[in-house]
């Protein structure tokens, strides 16, 4: 039995196409006249053809689209002039996610998307009664998640968001948005002169920048605390034996399925500031598309507390064990990386010294902190072949774990430069499938340990 | 880097070093054309000073290009080419100044290609493209013979299912 999508999609179009006209119609019927110039009156009959246009392609769009689940497949059809059907095998589609925005809240409905690994696009179906969502998504399980038991791993608490909205500089937000306001604004009722009598005013009493900064950090604070609470808000995690899901948003609700199998890699993610709170952004290297909001979808909670986390990824991936005690980098390796020539230095202090040899000084100090970074990415450097893991550790200031077991590794790779092998150091990489591919790798580790790693993985099976 | 398991050991064809030569004579050639009737251009037109410096250096950086890339390094890279196909694996092994080992296991590779230019074919040489989920590997200059059979051998092997 073919099927359509909720008529309230019809009503939610219409919500939409108001909320875009709001500018356009402000600007043709308030700020400017008919009598101004003929292309007021034409644009006006633009604009309303537009209107009709786009109410009527909403009907046709919904009175068109039509899915059924016959046999195993789920079959679309879709068009208004061009009808066009395709066909989905139900055992393609890797994973679901449920996503609410605000106005569907309001309406009760939910849109469903359908994530096939291949190249084509997910299947949207964007207006459903939860009911509806519910069942389809019963459907696609089958048989096997018949005993519907999900262990709960993490519910974040307030005080846990609260961290996360100063540790994401959420609070920074305000800036774009008061530009976003200002500039909104002042393309109607030109402010230019006004914000140059206040810029001259604070000029003249230079210390109403302390109150006005103060205000504008607490007003930032708020901000980002009231944003942060709005995304990730009722964040949960839980799972049953096959699958991971994830719950997420107060206003736009989110609901994201991972498939464990498809699960090729967990890389703990920690900025200089997150490392501070201890906090840790745990991302699934997932091979299924995870359709548009990619980068969001395969991060677990971005600010899991440390400690939380290693439970939480044993919880949910139990052969994926990390151990933290990870072999470090022999001496040898920072004189390899504090030898190595450093383009950027080159150019830099060849350009300098070109154009500016009054400021000399910049190249040294360009060197100090260059020689810095690579100190601290010796400092931060680990690697470890843990059984059939392999984990690799790097980076800078921020710094990336990543865990993988040997049978998900695609491909590897032992480079060895020239000033590499005088060091008798090497450089290894793997690849991970993951869209796009996701590689890894860790430069001067000693040359029998990269031997030893070909061998590892050569010993697969 | 010494390995417990067996190195790659199998020679690409003697032949590619006249091959690479040709063929990276006639792409610098062609490069050299386009940057003299440039520099004609300049001389004609009189454009701006930095861009007739611009068109002398990359004139300049074309002929070293040239002297290393048809006069040395076809050679060595010859030289340093090793592969080796087993039932397991497909291991890769090249470089001169950077020397880089490659292993593909055999479950993880998803096509095979051969593929020749003109100026590949002259010499009767073929390339052997080996593509997994990640990323497309490539052995350049196999004789015609040894580059079918290889390709059908790695096309046979290939058929093993892995879950990953």
């Amino acid at each position: 039995m073919k099927k359509r999508l909720h008529p309230v999609r019809i009503v939610i179009s219409i919500i939409h196409l108001v909320k875009n006209a709001v500018f356009p119609a402000l600007f043709l019927f308030v700020f400017h006249q008919a009598a101004e110039a003929a292309w007021v009156i034409w644009a006006r009959y633009a604009f309303f053809a537009y209107i009709l246009v786009t109410i009527c392609g909403s009907i046709f769009t919904w009175w068109t689209l039509r899915y059924e689940f016959r046999g195993h497949a789920l079959y679309l059809y879709t068009g208004i002039f061009v009808k066009s059907q395709r066909r989905v095998p139900l055992e393609r589609i890797q994973n679901a996610h449920r996503h609410t925005p605000f106005v569907h809240k309001l309406f009760r409905v939910t849109a469903l998307s359908l994530e096939t690994g291949g190249d084509e696009a997910s299947v949207k179906l964007d207006t459903l009664t939860v009911k509806e969502a519910d069942r389809i998504e019963e459907r696609l399980k089958g048989k096997e998640a018949a005993q519907e038991t999900k262990a709960f791993h993490f519910k974040v608490t307030g005080r846990e968001l609260f961290k996360a909205s100063f540790t994401s500089f959420s609070f920074f937000a305000i800036i774009p948005l008061l530009g976003s306001v200002y500039f909104t604004i002042d393309d109607f009722f030109e402010l230019g002169g006004l914000a140059r009598e206040t810029a001259a005013y604070i000029k003249a009493a230079l210390w109403l920048l302390i109150p006005i900064s103060l205000i504008l950090f607490l007003l930032g604070a708020a901000v980002g605390i009231v944003m942060t609470y709005l995304r990730y808000g009722s964040f949960e995690i839980m799972s049953d034996d096959e699958r991971i899901y994830l719950k997420k948003g107060i206003l736009n609700e989110t609901f994201f399925t991972i498939t464990k199998e498809k699960v090729q890699a967990v890389k703990w993610k920690q900025p200089l500031l997150k490392r501070l709170f201890k906090l840790v952004e745990v991302e699934l290297i997932s091979a299924g598309d995870t359709g548009e909001e990619e980068l969001e979808t395969n991060s677990l909670f971005p600010f899991l507390p440390a400690r939380e986390a290693a439970r939480i990824v044993e919880e949910l991936l139990p052969a994926y064990r990390i151990e933290p005690c990870m072999e470090k980098l022999p001496r040898t390796a920072l004189w390899v990386k504090l030898i190595r020539p450093s383009w950027v230095w080159i150019v830099a202090t060849a350009a300098l010294l070109w154009w500016q040899p009054a400021y000399w000084y910049g190249s040294p100090v360009l060197l100090v902190l260059l020689m810095a970074g690579r100190w601290l990415e010796f400092k931060q450097a680990r690697y470890l072949v843990n059984g059939a893991f392999l984990q690799i550790k790097s980076g800078i200031l921020s710094t990336e774990l990543l865990v993988t077991p040997r049978e998900k590794i695609q491909e590897i790779e032992v480079k060895e430069s020239w000033l590499q092998r005088r060091w008798r150091v090497a450089t290894i990489q793997i690849a991970n499938r993951a869209r796009p591919v996701h590689y890894s790798q860790l430069a001067d580790v000693p040359v029998g340990t990269a031997a030893l790693f070909y061998q590892w993985y050569a010993g697969r099976k | 880097m010494k390995i417990k398991i067996e190195e790659p050991d199998r020679l690409i064809s003697v032949r590619a070093v006249q091959m690479w030569r040709a063929s990276r004579m006639i792409g610098h050639g062609a490069g050299l054309l386009v940057l003299a009737g440039l520099i004609g251009a300049d001389r004609l037109f009189h454009w701006w000073t930095w861009a007739g410096w611009g068109l002398y250096f990359l004139t300049a950086l074309t002929i070293l290009s040239a002297v290393y890339s048809i006069g040395v390094e076809p050679a060595f890279l010859q030289r340093t080419w090793r592969y080796r196909v087993s039932e397991e694996y497909v291991q890769l092994k090249h470089g001169v100044l950077t020397r880089v080992h490659v292993l593909v296991p055999m479950a993880k590779v998803e096509y095979v290609t051969t593929n020749q230019g003109p100026i590949m074919r002259r010499y009767g040489l073929y390339n052997i493209q080996i593509g997994t989920m990640a990323s497309s590997h490539q052995i350049p200059a196999v004789p015609e013979a040894e580059a079918i059979a290889l390709r059908d051998q790695i096309a046979r092997l290939a058929q093993v299912k892995d879950g990953g």
